[in-house]
Order: structure tokens, then sequence, then C-alpha cells
């Protein structure tokens, strides 16, 4: 979120990068004063995850919202007009206004990096090296489209977005109970 | 077997591969497009598509952040107009772990450097006080005169109080970087015939003070992080690397690629479900904080009884396992088994279920969990800093290390002593201080009470050394790049109360970037240069396990802002010392003369000058991550290879704990203020036993470190707040009672003072205790109400150093929580 | 939640011009053409307000010009077509370039746009709240309400009962279909969507709703009570029932709760 951040100049308020809680569990106190309990985390780091049936392209009245190369979804500065329609259709909520620039923003996946053979700037600059860029075909066969709790069902706009799943995964039936860090962004 | 990473997005075998992906590029309304027809009547053609936006031209500096993490990390700083505008993360190599060479990726808070660098409170200019100290009025007042009122003050002090009245603060702002580190003020001070610099630190002194009974070592001294790639088993007392060891460069990385190597089943024992539980636990055990060595000595009964223990390593290599093995003048019945199967002096058996009364765990896990570690050999049993940081820390340090011994994992490959790892990084090289007059020095944490009455502090009972007795009371403080004078340090309203009275203390002298809560109680505020402002020579931090070095270039410093090395200069001129103290070398002559004789010692095939090796970027240098396997020679011989304990074993029963014990008072009014002398729980003082005190506040408060800071370093940084507050972790069945939702405003209070911050209601803690990351800003409300709304914990600790390491047990506290 | 002021003004004034511009037609307002000009003009002040608002509620103007490329995939760029056609026919009404006789040409064009205004809602997959056919019926009802209170209160001396009649029906069934939009929430409120929130927003549902309710059951009677000659009671109770279309729609864009709420 910060590498973004410090890429892009975000401004306070604005998030192109979220990283998602997901915690859930229950606790049971027995006689002698010990715990029993079925507790479970894990954080989903998300962004724009430019879908495959992208709904944000469709319902932009301006045509400001475009695929461009490699199937990234981005916004034309110069066409968008902020009418915000895209983040109300976005299942992840990715467009963001930055009121400074008076439009709609959201990732590029760095555009300007991959066009220069560098990574995007969070891939880069994870520490635990969790985050990859990979040929979506490739790898939406080997490991499927993003389906874990806490985000939206992929089955909405078929985001090219792939996890090397958690251990405690859980189904995004769950989503809305597990969240856990709404106020973080 | 599954991946146990964290989550999120792909592989990708050949990353030079995107750009062949092939263009994609198609206009918009793909989908839905041919309801009315309409679709193609206002279309933007192909050819107006947008184009990629092309990335300015800027040129960068290899730069540093050197703070106290444990790590050293590497930044590419983007340079507009003497300004970092941007930062990049460090891609010199390709990972590879095994070989010991891989990115030293930033974590958020090195990654925040532009946004810290140049955030509203950064200091401009040297102020002096005017009004009431820690008021936090100044004026502003050139270099000149600033440095002045110090020099001025220093020959005085060090004239009618003498030099052990000169106290340089235990100050962890700069870890890393010659130049930049502590020892410029050192090194003036020692040209002055010497001054006060207290021994231990914040991060492990319970560690180091239990460890050096049991082993005769100070800690630092366990298996590497990556031996559990020879183990099946791994059992972490805390030890939370993914917040503790951030970087990409540090231990957080490292333990994945071990856990993958070796497939090793990981269990976590913490209050907290913390990040390296989602990471890498395969279980949690959620426990109370302060009980691990009930937990421990529950799991050696069960070693003990059910007969996994190693007994001939017990007998060749330990001292005080049993009655075999004490020394002749020990009381009856005083062994480590004695206490353990209740023929000692409590006549109690540390069963499981005594122990799951006290610590929250089910005797069924325990015993679970003592079979899986006898079981499993080797096991790799470690302990994080959070379980010392108690008030009977140290016997928490021992009774888990203890363990180890029990199963006679000390000193073989994938087995662990007990301790955190050893570590091995390249050194990088530092100021030659020279000599220190003044031998005598007390525990950091007692700094306070050096201020208050330094001249009573003695040997015996507040573990001074060098000396019998303590020769001053502090006059002047000098504290560069740290908050441990109101922020860092135990229970604020006291300090405040001593610090307040300038007939005690009577100049302090706060270096920092920024305006924080201890440079609001300074006399004299001295703007320093940050990390990227000013050259110098870095390498892997001291919890590291890598070898690589670098020479870092700097950006213009802001505003008035000067390195510290130039700064001591024109101090030991006014002083009368400059050419002792500079040898004749300015700032960039000496990084010339450390990177000849230090780093270049170290890596000889580094370039010849510092020009050219500050062009070619970091260098690294490729280490097995088989690390040499400490006390291995002990384990192997230990007639030859004495420990530097008195019986050169390990010392189950500490005979020098003994004598300590019979020359130090202790206040039997404090419940848990006793000197034990074998590894033992020990009920203390605002613990979970406590049980008068907790009538008035139930819940156990512990700090964490939070990954949103390093201690108290970065919280103001406007990004990382957004994405990372402070707040208080409850658990749902606390918060509930309370009328708690998550995301309320709630207060914390005890007898010391009040807190102001929000909750966050979760699972993620075990009943019962609360936790709040440490090193949040001190905020008072206004200037009569000491009520904290910057959520910063030691409003709540109290200032009460531990029996034997007269250390500080900043986790040990109770609260009452209220919504507000 | 967010409550989108100008959105809120934007739609209930653009229904507020769709139901006289309905109403004008059904009700044969043409017969008495002093009133049925005024009409035309409220109804084309009303929707110059929408218009307004709906500016007000973006970032960028010089952009605007695209607003209409996407038609063929986008139900707001339809939108705005619409509103734009809509605009057109009232403007050619009171300038009498289309003859009276086409009033049901401007009346269908009115129901039009609201039918595509409530589509951007109602095929929002991303909040379930808006996600249902409830949406269309709400904004429908609320054309109906509002034309119809509004017929009465522009209505001649000595209008004919049937007339007076058929402005009834439209307001009451009008009436009827707005305060239906919480049934439909109780589906939406099965979706994944956060609890806490999901909570407050019924407990506001509850309130704003009977608030609602209260206001046309008011206006309403008012206008009734002033329809025989008392023109200013009449007037008082439109005015009561638009408060209410107002508050209600305020509810329906606190309603905007996405699936990372």
């Amino acid at each position: 979120m910060i590498a973004c951040k410090d890429k892009h100049d975000l401004p306070v308020g604005v998030l192109w990068r979220k990283v998602l809680e997901c915690a859930s569990g229950d606790w049971a106190e027995e006689p002698d004063g010990s715990y029993t309990q079925n507790v479970l985390a894990y954080y989903v780091s998300v962004s724009c995850n430019h879908c495959e049936n992208p709904v944000c392209v469709t319902v932009c009245p301006t045509g400001a919202m475009q695929v461009v190369e490699n199937g990234i979804v981005a916004i034309d500065p110069d066409r968008c007009i902020a009418c915000g329609n895209c983040q109300w259709n976005c299942p992840y909520s990715a467009p963001v206004l930055d009121r400074v620039k008076k439009h709609m923003t959201k990732c590029d996946m760095c555009r300007d990096f991959l066009a220069q053979g560098k990574l995007p700037a969070c891939v880069a600059a994870c520490p635990s090296r969790a985050l990859d860029v990979a040929p979506r075909k490739e790898a939406v066969a080997r490991l499927g489209r993003a389906d874990v709790a806490p985000l939206p069902s992929e089955k909405l706009t078929e985001p090219n977005l792939c996890l090397i799943k958690h251990r405690d995964s859980l189904s995004v039936r769950k989503s809305a109970a597990v969240l856990a860090n709404r106020e973080e962004f | 077997m599954t991946q146990k990473k964290k989550s999120t997005v792909a592989f990708s075998p050949e990353r030079r591969s995107i750009l062949k992906l092939g263009a994609l590029s198609c206009a918009a309304g793909a989908a839905g497009g041919s309801l009315l027809g309409l679709n193609h009547l206002f279309q933007p053609s192909e050819a107006q598509a947008f184009e990629v936006p092309a990335l300015p031209e800027d040129p960068f500096i290899f730069t540093t952040c050197v703070n106290n993490c444990g790590n050293t990390c590497v930044l590419k700083a983007f340079v507009r107009n003497d300004k970092v505008i941007r930062v990049e993360t460090d891609d010199s190599v390709e990972d590879d772990w095994e070989n010991g060479v891989f990115q030293v990726r930033a974590c958020p808070r090195g990654r925040s450097m532009r946004r810290h660098m140049y955030s509203p409170d950064r200091l401009k200019t040297p102020l002096k006080r005017i009004g009431k100290r820690g008021e936090g009025k100044f004026e502003p007042v050139s270099w000149d005169e600033a440095l002045d009122i110090v020099a001025a003050s220093l020959k005085h002090c060090v004239k009618d109080y003498g030099n052990a009245s000169v106290y340089s603060h235990y100050a962890s702002g700069v870890i890393t970087g010659p130049m930049t580190r502590r020892e410029n003020f050192w090194r003036l001070m020692n040209c002055l015939g010497g001054f006060s610099l207290g021994y231990s630190d914040y991060s492990s002194a319970q560690n180091q003070a239990g460890l050096r009974y049991l082993y005769g070592k100070a800690g630092y001294s366990g298996n590497a992080i990556s031996d559990i790639a020879h183990t099946k088993l791994a059992v972490f007392f805390g030890a939370n690397l993914s917040e503790t060891r951030s970087s990409g460069g540090g231990l957080q990385y490292e333990i994945l690629e071990a856990k993958k190597k070796g497939n090793t089943r990981i269990i976590i024992i913490d209050p907290r479900y913390t990040d390296t539980c989602v990471t890498v636990a395969d279980e949690w055990i959620p426990i109370r904080p302060g009980t691990d060595a009930a937990l421990a000595s529950a799991l050696a009964y069960v070693l003990i009884t059910e007969e996994m223990i190693d007994r001939e390593y017990l007998d060749t290599h330990c001292v005080g396992f049993d009655a075999s093995t004490l020394p002749e003048d020990a009381p009856e019945h005083s062994s480590y088994s004695d206490y353990i199967l209740g023929t000692g002096f409590d006549m109690v058996a540390k069963t499981p279920e005594w122990a799951a009364a006290i610590s929250g765990v089910p005797a069924a896990r325990i015993y679970k969990l003592a079979r899986e570690i006898g079981q499993t050999k080797p096991c790799y049993i470690m302990q994080g800093w959070g379980i010392q940081r108690q008030a009977a820390g140290e016997m928490n340090v021992m009774a888990v290390a203890a363990l180890a011994n029990l199963t006679g994992n000390v000193g073989i490959r994938g087995g662990n002593n007990g301790d955190l790892d050893a570590y091995h990084q390249s050194k990088t090289p530092r100021l030659p201080v020279g000599n220190n007059g003044v031998k005598t020095r007390f525990p950091v944490f007692m700094w306070l009470k050096a201020v208050e009455n330094g001249k009573n502090m003695t040997a015996d009972q507040d573990g001074i050394i060098g000396g019998d007795r303590y020769p001053a009371d502090i006059k002047f403080i000098w504290n560069y790049a740290g908050n441990t004078i109101i922020n860092q340090h135990s229970e604020i309203a006291e300090t405040e109360r001593v610090l307040s009275d300038e007939t005690k203390c009577e100049m302090i002298v706060v270096m920092d970037t920024h305006m924080t809560a201890t440079a609001k109680w300074a006399d004299i505020v001295l703007p320093s240069c940050m990390y990227p402002e000013q050259t110098d020579i870095v390498g892997p931090s001291y919890a590291m396990n890598t070898d690589w070095a670098l020479l870092t270039e700097a950006v213009k410093p802001f505003f008035e802002s000067r390195p510290v090395y130039d700064v001591c200069v024109d101090l030991a001129r006014r002083l009368g010392v400059e050419k002792e103290f500079t040898e004749g070398r300015d700032r960039e002559q000496w990084i010339d003369y450390l990177y000849q004789t230090g780093t270049r010692k170290t890596f000889p095939e580094m370039p010849a000058t510092v020009a050219e090796a500050r062009k070619a970027g970091v260098h690294f240098r490729a280490k097995s991550r088989d690390f040499p396997v400490p006390f291995a020679d002990f384990r192997q011989d230990p007639a030859t290879h004495p420990l530097k304990t008195p019986s050169g074993k390990v010392e189950l029963y500490s005979a020098a704990l003994r004598t300590l014990s019979q020359k130090r008072k202790v206040d039997s009014s404090v419940l848990g203020d006793v000197i034990p002398f074998v590894p033992q729980y020990v009920a203390t003082w605002d613990g979970c036993e406590d049980m008068q005190t907790k009538e008035k506040y139930p819940l156990q408060l512990i700090g964490f470190h939070y990954k949103g800071r390093t201690h108290s370093h970065y919280a103001n940084v406007d990004w990382l707040l957004e994405v990372l507050p402070q707040t208080m972790w409850i658990n749902p069945v606390d918060a509930e009672r309370r009328g708690i939702r998550h995301n309320d405003s709630v207060r914390v209070f005890n007898d010391r003072g009040e807190v102001r911050i929000r909750a966050k209601v979760t699972p993620r803690i075990i009943p019962g205790v609360v936790a709040m990351g440490q090193g949040a800003w001190y905020k008072p409300l206004s200037a009569d109400s000491k009520v904290d709304v910057g959520g910063c914990i030691n409003t709540l600790t109290k200032y009460r150093p531990t029996a034997i390491g007269k250390a500080n047990p900043q986790h040990t506290n109770l609260v009452q929580v209220d919504r507000i | 939640m967010t409550y989108e002021y100008p959105l809120v003004f934007f739609t209930v004034f653009g229904q507020l011009s769709a139901g006289i511009a309905l109403l004008v037609w059904l009700t044969g307002l043409r017969k008495h053409p002093a009133e049925e000009r005024l009409a035309w003009l409220v109804a084309l002040a009303a929707l110059a307000v929408s218009g307004l608002s709906a500016a007000l509620h973006l970032q960028s103007y010089l952009p605007a010009a695209f607003a209409l490329s996407n038609v063929g995939s986008s139900w707001l760029s339809r939108e705005i077509l619409m509103g734009v056609v809509f605009f057109v026919l009232i403007g050619l009404r009171v300038f009498n370039v289309l003859p009276a006789g086409l009033n049901w040409l401007v009346g269908i064009g009115g129901v039009a746009f609201v039918l595509v205004m409530s589509q951007i809602y109602v095929q929002n997959a991303s909040v379930p709240l808006w996600n249902s056919w409830g949406t269309a019926l709400a904004f429908l009802g609320t054309m109906l309400l509002l034309g119809g209170t509004a017929a009465l209160a522009l209505a001649p001396e000595g209008w004919g009962r049937s007339a007076v009649a058929a402005s009834v029906s439209a307001a009451v069934a009008g009436a009827l279909l707005a305060l239906s939009l919480p049934a439909f929430w109780l589906g939406g409120m099965m979706a994944p969507l956060n609890p806490v929130m999901l909570g407050v927003f019924a407990s506001a549902a509850i309130c704003v709703t009977l608030t609602q309710a209260a206001c046309y059951a008011v206006g309403g009677a008012l206008a009734a009570y002033g329809v025989p000659g008392r023109r200013g009671l009449v007037r008082v109770g439109f005015v009561v029932v638009l408060v209410g279309a107002v508050v209600g729609r305020m509810l329906f864009y606190a309603a905007n709760i996405g699936m990372l709420s």
C-alpha cells in the first residue's frame, strides 16, 4: 500500500491497494480457567483486479474507463467526469476519487514500469514476496480466480486475481462476517 | 504440501515475459454493447486510446533506513531539486535465499521515508526552551547560541559534578552507520575524560540477565532461524518475526523459506494471534502474559515424568537438574526437578492441570505439546523478547530455555538452546570512541533513579557494574535519536515528576529529527539530519544473517538540520578538544578512513575508493544458511569447552543467583519481587494472579511491536496512520461485557494514568488481556489533563525495575477498559 | 453511508418532471391551455433543477462532452441521453413546436427517462440493496406520486372529476409503490454485507420510511382536503409530499452499501 502511495503520489484518503484482514473464531472458557478456541486469521492484499469482465468499463458513461494493453483496465484522466459510477459498480470498490486531481483513479498496474520491464511498485516492494504478476491465462488456468473471503464473489466480474490460498481460507459466503479491518480503508 | 504463505497472487516463472504478453488494446464498451445499436456512434477510435504515461527521469541515490527494528534496509531515493520525491525498492539482485543473497526490501516504515522526511513536525532550527520544562514552548536560536549553551553546561557539569554526571541516554533511532550513530558524542566525551552510559537495553534486558546466569551468555545465543529447515518441529514462545523483523532482507522472509525447505511444523505460543501466526504457524496456543514459565514448568513435568528427557546430557552438561548435580552448599530439595515434581520449596507439583488454571492453556494441550516436543528429535524451541519484558521476565526466559536442556537440544543442528537467533551478520565499522574514564554503569532502565539519586545506587541493590556505587547524580542528559525520556520509558507521569525538578537534572539536550514527546522536555533541541541526508557506511543490522555493505549518498539537509558528527566537532572546538576529536579528519574523510580500515577488511573485493563504492550500490556476499551451531563445542566436550558460568555448565540451579538473593533487598510487599535460583513461575504484581489489583483493574495489558512503526519512529507518518491506525486489541468476550463494539473509542486506565484509544475487537487475543502497540506518540489532552489521546502505553506502565536484572517490565500491567 | 444530496435532488426532481409530463397527458390537460402551459414550464424548471443538481455531483465538467460515448453499454450514458431528449421534448412543447396532440410522446419520454435512470441502480450487482426491480418500482412510484400531486396543485378551477380521479389514483398508486421498496431490501440484506452497517441501516430505514409515509399521508390529506377550491392547501400538501420523497430518496442513497463497506 505504501509503495503504491509513494510511486503515484496519492494523498491521504486515496488508496489504490488495500490489505483486507480476515479473522474469525470463537472462545470457550473451561471451568479451570483455560480456554479453547478455533481462531483463524489471514490477509488478502487487493487492488484493482483488471477483471476479465470489467463492469466499470461497461458502465462508464464517457468511455474514460478502458481496457488497454495486456488486459490492464485504466482510466483516461481527460475523459473522466468523476460521476463515481465505476466505484459503485466495482465489487472491490477499486476506483477512488482523487479530490486533488478531480477525477477517478485506481491501480493501473504501474503501466509505466511494466513498459520498461520493471515490476509494479507493490510487487517489487513486498518484503515477504507475497505479490507477483504473471500472464493471466496461465495463472487463472493454474490457480483459478480469487474466491475466498473476505472478497466478493469472483463470478461478478471475473477478476484477474489469483491466490495461493492460505491454509485457513474461508469461502466467499462468509465474507461479510469475517472482514475485520474496514476502518483501515 | 500446501504453502503456508500469506495469501495473494500468483507465481511468475519468467518476469521478463510480461512485455511479450501481446498487446490487447480493445476499446471500451465490450459487454452488452449492441442493445441500442449505438455502440459505434460515439466510441473513441483506437488511435485515441490513451498512452502509457511516461516515467519521469530523475536521478536516484542509494540510501537506507537504519532504525531499531533489527534490520537495515536499502532504499533507492529519486531526487529532484535536492529533495527525495520518490522511493523504490532494492532490486540489486535476484533472490537466492539458500546462498544468503536476497533483496533488502524495506518494510512499510522505510518505504514511507519521504513522507517522514518532509512531515510537518520535522525540526527546522535549534530551539531554546522558554517556559517550564515539559511545556513544549521554545524559541528558535542559532546553532552558535545553542551550542554555546550546551558546551557551557558540559563544562560546568564535568567540573562541578564529575564526568559520571553527564549521561548519554539510551536511544536506538540510529543503529547502523558509524558517522550517524551515537558514538559521535561518546567519542567527544571521552576526549574530556569520560561520561555515563547505561548498560543493557529496553529490548532484551531480562533475556540477557537470565541467560547470563543460565548459560554464561547474555542472550543472542540461539541457533539461526534457518536451522528450522533441519527439524520437523519448532515451538516459539512469542517471537513475532513478521512484525519485529519486517525487512525483506530479514528474518520474516528467512523463516518463510526455511519452513518451506524443512516442511517444519511450527507452533506459536502467544497471547495474540500475531501476523507470524498468520504466515507460519500450524497451530496457535494462546497464553496469558507473564505465565510462560508456568507453561514451561508443566511441559517439564510431563517430559520428566514420562521419561522423555536426555538424562545423560543433564548429568554431564548441567548443574542442578536433580540432587546428584546440585552444589554441596545448596539447600535441600532445591534442584530444578524438585521444583517441577513438587518436592521443592512450595511442595506443588507443576502438573499441566496446575498450569492450565494459571496460563489459560488447557491441560490436555499441555500434555500433547510436551509429547510432541519430547518425541521429535531435534526440536527447535525458541523465545521472543516479549516473554521477558515482564516483572519476572528473567524466570520466563530461563524456564523456556530449560526445556531445551531437558530434551538435549542444545548445541545441535536443528535444535536450539531456547533463545532467539544468535545472528550472524557482516560487521559494519564503528567510529572509534577511545577510553571512557567512567567505569561504573547502571542498567539503562534505572536512568531516572540515577537522576534522582544516582549517588546512592549500589551494585548489590541496583545492579551497578564496574564499581560498588555510582559516583554521581545525573545532571546532564544528551539524548540523540531516541524517545526514551518520555514516550518509551515506563510511567510517564513519574518521569515528568522527576524531570520537572531542574535542580536535579540541570540540562536536557535532545537532538532529533522531529518534535517528539521527549523533545518537548528538552532545554535545548537540535535538529538532526535524517538518514538520507547524510552519507555513511551501512550494512546488516543486529538481527540479520547476511553479509553486505552499502556506501550511501545523500540529499540536501532539511532547513538547518545538521549531521551529528559536525555538531560534535563544533562542541569539541568549544571544549578545546577539536584536534583530538577529529584527528584532522572531516566527516567524509572519516568515512574514507573507516571504509579502508573496516569495510574493505571485511570485503576486500569491494572497490578501492568510496566514490566507486557509492556508484556500485549494494555489495552482497553469499553465505550458506547453515550457520555454526552455538554451543556445539560445549555439547561435544563440556570439559574442554566450558561455558562462562561459575561451574562451566548450564546452571539449572544457579549459585550466583542464590548469592544475589542474599545480597539484594527485595520488597516483600510487592508480589513477585523475588530472586529464585532455579527457573520457575513467579506470580507478580499486575500479573494474572494479582487478585487484589484485579478487583479494580481486571484486564492484563501488554504492548507489542506494531508493524505501523518502529517503536516510536515513523509514528507520525500520515500514510502509515491511514492504513495502520493505533488501536487496542480486545477480545469480543471482554468487549461485549463492556458494551464495546469494534472501532468504538474507549478509555484504558489504572492508577498510573489514562489513555483514550479506538478498540479493535478481535478474536485474535486471549480473553482477559488487552494489547496496545507500543510507540504511539504521547499526546496529553491539555497542559493540565494527563489523559493521553495519542495511545501511548507508557502512560499506564509502572517504573518498577525487575529484581534480578533491574530491567523494564513494560508488559506487566493491569487496567480497566470502559466505553467512552 | 453517503447521502449524495446532488443525486437525491437530481432523481426526485427528474421524476417530478416526468410525472407532470405523464399526468398532463393522462388527465387531458390540453383542454386547459393556460394551466397546461404552466405545467410544462414547471416540468421544464424541475428538469433544469434536476440537471443542475446532477452537475454538482461531478468533479470535472469539460469531459462531459464525452458523456454520450458509451450509450452502447452504459445505462448512465443512456440516462444522460434520455434526459437530454426529454428536456428537448418539453422545450418543444413549451414553444409549441410540438402540438398538444403529441403530449403522449412527451409523457412516454418522461417515463422512459425514469425507467432508464432506474436501470443504473437496478443492474448494479455490487450494491445488493439497489440490485432489484424494487428500485425501478420506487422510481416510477415517485414519478406517479409527485406527478399526481403536482397535477392537483396545478389543476384548473372546476377540473373534471375524471381528471381529478386520475391524479389522485396516480398519487396513491405512486405512494404505495414508493413505500414498497423496503420489502425488496429484505432480500438484499441476505447478501454478504457488513452486518453492523446493515443493522444501522435497518434502524434508519424503519424511521425514515415511517417519516416518508407520514409525509405522504399528511400531504395527501391536505391535498385531498384542499382540492375543491383551496388551491393553497393543495400546494402545501404537494410540498409536504415532495419533502417525503426527498427524505425517502436520501435513505435510498444511504443503501449504497457495497461488499467491502
